[in-house]
């Protein structure tokens, strides 16, 4: 009886266990969907127009094609070779899911497969955290991982309705590798390894922080070796999850043969042979006498690392292995990419985080990792010297790069919850024991440490939902504002697409800075010089120095690219400070960083300051880009203490209120003047 | 005389009909040959006083005429007159036959100047100079030098650019340009004696006058691009579709060119014409050989990929420029390219499957025979 009621009690814990991850899946959805709920099904920001638009080609052509995608409408006239320089994870997903709902008569569009592909995934994420924390621990510290994965706004951040780009998936193949991983090592199966190896295999086919797990595994490896947890179960492990994973990776076009050329993979071929040295030795040491040993392990060891060190080095020396990217490198050193590669450093998403950006996107769970750290070392198994290692590392890399903020949230739920659940079980267990005791004091004093914890769960869903609407559920693409009358969108880029799309020829070639290239590509269905692939810097910088020159001089480069329209985005009128001119020295960077004959120091005034006003300097009046922008904009009057041209993102009056454009013909302003539209006149034939 | 015959009524039964305009000073009555000699072209003829130039030449903001005789004996033109004329070159392209009397004031020289680069004499001269030979606007059979003339010589400031199509070694009669927006043509004559009803009388100045109205309103010197067609070299379906040119194809491209003669489009075989690749740069040209659809050539699909034009552009004196640009894309070659397994690697395959089989062998046959070793029992208590 006693034992039916054990299993019944079993049963009974795995159904609720079941449902309130059920309920954590529809949470983690359905938070997501603040940006549907309030403007509508729309894809958001800017690398997700590319991701939809390669999933439509994709869909309508069959995988075979798009592996062969070469795409002319895009950096013009260079083209892109797409299947060869994407990661197709994503877009595949979507493809399968989009093709499984509809085998099944749930009609769904692309559109809306893409829009809600996200929010899925972070169902599945929660899911997936869940087994990882009760590894960790218990089915309780899964729960509790499962449902601060949920709602961290970190990984909200990139993961809400609408957020279609390569993290939506990516995530979830990050910690469902790693857990896979964790169950390979505790279990030394070569079915899990391979097991691992395929979920690595599909992050690398998603996303470019693949490298991560390349890098993590293999140091786990070495940690492991180095304080004593070696054993078979590790060497089969990793031996059966390198060997596949390599050759399963080099058959994604975009990677290539990079896993056996780039630095970025060569410390877990490192591992792998040190691994098998290991293997060697340990095989030896029950083979030989313990002298014969030191010696075999002097001799062949030092040959081994030598050996080893001199091979990496010819290697490097002979170009076989290329070096690092610029991107890890940044990793290294956060100042590289602003001494070196302008284009990393000039994307928001590569700056280093703040400490407030800490306490925004993790809330209380900046103050639960180190608790969790504590936790994790009073009790270390395998797993919990898998999680601390995780997250010592993305500790450091979201320091570096706030997107690394996204590879932090995982380890710090992980961490947290295993914090929170250590915590709350000694209350518990504290409540209960003192009760029986009658320790009112006890009692009294645990219960109200369960209330203030329990207030602090409720705080960290309040921000985060909040953070969720507010932060969260922009789309970028329209934008919404507060005033004393009530919200107004402004949706003038798509103003300005759909204008392009209903009035200029199907070959028309715009051009306007990379951010926008592929919502042009998208909603305008035109051919654009460049956009945020960013694959190629002189072409980039072609456009930067353009927009940097005079008119005359830029004309030169626009024709050689066959530009018919020039389009410039402008907030003076509303206030919108992500726009051009703010962005403009990035081009001048990135434009005379390739080609010189554009100085930086040239768009100061005399004070040395960046200015639009008075005392801006000739070079920077005569650009192509303040022409464009201030164009007309004498003419109009946005603040009543002040006459027409006042500038409300600079907050200064402009400089030059009569431009009279030359080589450009004005053809369509938005809205609220956010999108402006130049046609290029054509050359004079005499 | 009877060619010349011959050749008007083939005109009048081809061309298209044109709107003129003539615009005179002095007395109509001594252009009548003229305009009866445009009419009998089949064009619809207009006469106005060069006092209406400015209100009848540019009405509602166009051009009214496809080409307009200015005949102006007397010394000035009005400058809203002068810009009426800029109008109808530049912004319509329109064709202008332009003759003036020596005694042109600096109104007219400074047009003369600023748009044709071509600076007008202030002494009389009464004899045509020698032409250089190889314009397209006078045949061969027209003796130049017999051509009544009375009026002033002309200097082109300089042979770079646009070139003039009738000139001398010294002193030029009149200056034939091409190439104002869209081709627009014009003929500047330093003398009205030749379109007077005198000159046109005489049998050299009227073949002169026909010959150089007729190519300023396009009868001669006029070309076009029938059609052009592209493919790869022994490609079947003979084709371009999407998928564009694999890099190192060898693509055949070639094009039908046509000239007006005598009222209909001939066939026309340049061996000057050249067809270029083009992408930012040249990376391909070759000269076109006549073939059996015309012109023809034979270019190889460069290596890098990209988005390419096929650019041909044919441009010399005296006739209209042709100029034709198609986009192309060459791609990367597919990833089924390559065959993907070559037979002749045989031992290589044998070897893989081998070591694979024996791998799998091997760690069968060890499994069932070695003991498990103390340390591997060791790590399962561990887990």
């Amino acid at each position: 009886m006693v034992k039916d009621d054990g299993i019944a009690s079993e049963t009974s814990m795995k159904a609720l266990n079941i449902v309130i991850l059920a309920s954590i899946f529809i949470l983690a959805f359905g938070v997501r969907l603040f940006a549907v709920i309030r403007y509508e099904s729309v894809i958001h920001e800017f690398d997700p127009y590319f991701n939809y638009r390669a999933t439509i080609y994709l869909i309508e052509n069959g995988f075979e094609k798009f592996q062969n995608w070469f795409d002319d409408r895009t950096w013009y006239p260079i083209g892109r070779i797409v299947g060869g320089t994407l990661f197709p994870g994503l877009m595949t997903t979507a493809a399968i899911l989009f093709k499984v709902l509809n085998y099944f008569h749930i009609f769904i569009s692309i559109r809306d497969t893409c829009v809600f592909l996200a929010p899925f995934m972070a169902g599945l994420t929660a899911i997936t955290a869940y087994f990882f924390g009760k590894d960790m621990r218990d089915d309780r510290t899964g729960l509790l991982a499962a449902l601060l994965m949920a709602l961290v706004p970190a990984y909200i951040s990139r993961s809400v309705a609408g957020s279609y780009d390569n993290e939506a998936v990516s995530i979830f193949a990050l910690l469902f590798a790693y857990l896979l991983w964790i169950k390979a090592v505790r279990h030394g199966s070569v079915l899990l390894a391979a097991l691992t190896a395929a979920a690595y295999f599909y992050m690398a086919a998603s996303w470019g922080a693949y490298v991560f797990i390349i890098n993590l595994v293999p140091l786990y490896t070495l940690v492991s070796v180095l304080v004593g947890r070696y054993s078979v179960r590790l060497h089969v492990a990793y031996t059966t999850f390198y060997v596949l994973g390599i050759v399963m990776t080099m058959q994604i076009p975009f990677i290539n043969y990079q896993p056996i050329q780039s630095a970025e993979h060569l410390a877990a071929a490192g591992i792998f042979v040190f691994m098998q040295g290991i293997g060697v030795l340990r095989y030896l040491s029950s083979r030989l006498p313990e002298h014969d040993l030191r010696r075999v392990f002097r001799n062949v060891g030092l040959t081994a690392v030598i050996g080893f060190f001199a091979v990496t080095v010819a290697l490097e020396l002979s170009g076989f292995v290329t070096p690092w990217s610029g991107r890890f490198k940044s990793f290294l050193d956060p100042t590289y990419a602003k001494a070196h590669i302008p284009i990393i450093a000039s994307v928001s998403e590569h700056q280093p985080t703040t400490w407030g950006s800490f306490f925004f996107d993790l809330h209380i769970l900046a103050f639960l990792v180190p608790a969790g750290v504590y936790f994790a070392l009073d009790g270390l198994t395998d797993t919990n010297l898998f999680v601390l290692l995780y997250g010592v590392c993305a500790v450091y890399f979201s320091g570096v790069m706030i997107r690394m903020m996204l590879i932090l949230a995982p380890v710090s739920c992980l961490l947290g919850a295993l914090a929170l659940s250590r915590v709350l079980d000694s209350l518990t267990t504290a409540v209960r024991s003192r009760i029986n005791a009658k320790d009112v004091k006890a009692v009294v004093g645990a219960a109200a440490a369960l209330v203030f914890l329990v207030g602090l769960l409720v705080s960290f869903t309040r921000h985060s939902v909040w953070a969720t609407s507010e932060a969260y559920s922009s789309p970028s693409v329209v934008l919404m504002a507060n005033t004393p009358t009530g919200r107004v969108v402004f949706d003038d880029f798509r103003e300005a697409y759909s204008w392009l799309d209903h009035n200029t020829a199907e070959d028309a070639k715009v051009m306007s800075w990379w951010d926008y290239g592929y919502q042009l590509a998208q909603m305008s269905n035109r051919t654009t010089i460049v956009d945020n692939n960013t694959w190629n810097n002189t072409h980039i910088a072609m456009v930067g120095r353009a927009f940097a020159q005079n008119e005359d001089d830029a004309i030169v480069t626009i024709r050689l690219l066959d530009v018919d329209y020039v389009l410039v985005v402008f907030g003076g009128l509303v206030g919108y400070s992500s726009d051009d001119i703010n962005k403009f020295l990035w081009m001048v960077r990135i434009g005379g960083g390739e080609f010189g004959g554009v100085h930086e120091q040239d768009y100061f005034n005399s004070r040395g300051q960046y200015t639009v006003d008075k005392s801006v300097s000739k070079t920077m009046r005569d650009s192509l880009m303040y022409r464009l922008c201030f164009h007309r904009f004498g003419e109009v009057v946005t603040d009543r203490r002040f006459p027409g041209g006042f500038d409300r993102v600079r907050n200064v009056e402009i400089g030059d209120k009569d431009i009279k454009l030359k080589h450009f013909e004005e053809v369509f302003t938005s809205q609220h003047w956010m999108v402006r539209i130049y046609k290029v006149k054509l050359e004079n034939n005499w | 005389m009877r060619v010349f015959a011959l050749s008007l009524a083939l005109l009048l039964a081809f061309s298209v009909a044109q709107k003129v305009g003539v615009f005179f000073d002095g007395e109509i009555a001594d252009y009548n040959a003229l305009i009866s000699h445009v009419g009998k072209l089949g064009n619809e003829v207009a006469t106005h006083k060069i006092g209406e130039l400015e209100s009848k030449l540019i009405v509602d903001g166009s051009s009214a005429y496809d080409t307009i005789c200015v005949i102006v004996p007397s010394e000035s033109l009005s400058a809203t007159a002068i810009a009426a004329l800029e109008k109808h070159l530049d912004k319509h392209a329109g064709n202008m036959y332009l003759a003036f009397s020596h005694t042109v004031d600096m109104t007219v020289r400074r047009f003369l100047f600023s748009h044709f680069n071509v600076k007008a004499g202030t002494k009389e001269v009464t004899a045509f100079p020698r032409i250089h030979s190889g314009s397209p606007i006078l045949p061969k059979k027209i003796d130049a030098e017999a051509v009544k003339y009375s009026g002033i010589a002309m200097f082109p400031q300089s042979f770079s650019g646009k070139f003039p199509l009738l000139y001398g070694d010294e002193v030029v009669g009149a200056i034939a340009t091409q190439g104002h927006a869209n081709n627009a043509r014009v003929v500047l004559l330093g003398s009205t004696l030749p379109i007077t009803n005198t000159g046109m009388a005489d049998s050299p100045t009227r073949q002169f006058v026909a010959a150089t109205l007729g190519w300023t309103m396009g009868y001669s010197g006029k070309l076009r691009i029938a059609g052009t067609t592209h493919s790869r070299v022994g490609a079947s379906h003979g084709g371009y579709d999407d998928a564009g040119y694999a890099a190192g194809d060898y693509i055949e491209w070639g094009t039908t060119l046509e000239q007006f003669i005598d009222g209909r489009w001939e066939p026309f075989t340049p061996t000057d014409a050249q067809v270029e690749l083009v992408c930012m740069d040249v990376w391909a040209r070759e000269t076109l050989a006549p073939s059996n659809t015309g012109l023809a050539a034979t270019i190889r699909a460069p290596e890098k990929p990209g988005v390419y034009k096929f650019v041909l552009d044919y441009e010399r004196v005296g006739y209209s420029r042709l100029h034709d640009e198609e986009q192309v894309q060459v791609r990367q070659p597919k990833d089924s390219f390559h065959p993907r397994f070559e037979s002749q690697a045989w031992p290589y395959y044998g070897s893989v499957l081998a070591v694979s089989f024996m791998f799998v062998a091997f760690v069968a046959l060890y499994l069932n025979s070695a003991p498990v070793s103390k340390k591997v029992e060791e790590d399962k208590k561990d887990n």
